[in-house]
């Protein structure tokens, strides 16, 4: 009955369970079962909820570096390079 | 030169009677040449040169986020795409071509990083301490700090202490990262490239993630 009830909430996963799904979470790899549990779980426990926000915080920042760009020169460089490299003969 | 497809489109308009012109430039990816690999094995000037246009931005830019030296990564670039010429025949079209590429652009990245190495490289122990910790029963030991990134430091800094941190990382953990979430590459190309599948690779972002986490509130809280 307990087991049920609790089932029923979504409790039934602990804080350590739910942390475990977390990165399967975001990146939208669990299934239905387990997401709706998980989401449960983080409207009933503050803490978790705090952790998924400060997570998806860092993934933001991380998304908001700057792109290295190449040099425009570089394919100019690139090609002249396969050029003398294709042609050389192979030993 | 770039091949380029031009569409001319005739439109007849029945309300106005009138006919318009419409004026298409569609720019046509190498691999859409049904010969593509072909005449990349016979070296054919034109298809090489697309190829190096084409791909040289996404292969500079894996590069270059793992290695920081701008001449380096130049070279890196360049033998990236003399072995693939060599070897293209090894490339089976399971992934894209761009993928098999970047794959090879990561090894050598990775041969150059370890040719350079690094004395405050984490390890996985120094992994194992970042990560949150729990009871028996599961639950968190500890509440987790109050940290809102917009009140921190400027986004500038928190940006900058990651990528400090990132370049600490042990290889593994730093290329999932580096690939997923700088470049922002699908899962499934992810794990292609690192030659890992996607479940294995989802641990390594899981780990890596909350050891950055912890690093940057860790800094973020103690200024
Ligand atoms: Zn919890």
């Amino acid at each position: 009955m307990i087991q049920t009830l609790k089932y029923w909430l979504g409790i039934n996963l602990n804080c350590k369970e739910a942390h475990q799904f977390l990165t399967d979470y975001v990146e939208n790899a669990l299934d239905e079962d387990l997401k709706w549990r998980f989401e449960q779980h983080m409207r009933l426990c503050r803490n978790c909820r705090v952790y998924l926000a400060q997570y998806k915080a860092v993934i933001a920042l991380l998304h908001d570096t700057a792109p290295p760009k190449p040099q425009p020169e570089l394919v100019a460089h690139t090609l002249s390079f396969l050029k003398n490299e294709l042609n050389k003969p192979t030993s | 030169m770039v091949f380029r497809r031009h569409i001319l489109w005739l439109v007849y308009s029945q309300t106005t009677s009138t006919l318009t012109l419409i004026f298409l430039r569609v720019t046509k990816s190498y691999t859409e040449n049904p010969n593509y690999l072909e005449l990349l094995r016979q070296r054919d000037e034109g298809i090489l040169t697309q190829m190096v246009l084409e791909e040289t931005p996404k292969l500079y830019r894996c590069i270059a986020r793992l290695v920081r030296d701008p001449d380096e990564v130049q070279n890196l670039v360049q033998e990236t795409f003399l072995q693939a010429l060599r070897k293209v025949e090894n490339f089976r079209g399971e992934s894209l071509f761009s993928t098999w590429l970047c794959a090879i652009g990561i090894n050598l990245a990775r041969a150059s990083l370890r040719r350079s190495i690094r004395t405050d490289l984490m390890d996985e122990a120094d992994i194992e301490v970042l990560q949150p910790r729990f009871d028996e029963q599961g639950h968190a030991i500890a509440e987790y700090p109050l940290w809102n990134p917009e009140r921190g430091l400027i986004r500038k800094e928190q940006i900058r202490i990651l990528y400090e941190a990132i370049e600490r990382l042990p290889e593994d953990y730093r290329l999932a990262i580096t690939l997923r979430d700088l470049e922002e590459l699908p899962m499934d190309e992810v794990a292609r490239m690192l030659e890992i599948t996607e479940g294995n690779l989802r641990v390594r972002l899981h780990r890596a993630r909350n050891a950055l986490r912890n690093l940057l509130i860790h800094y973020d809280t103690n200024t």
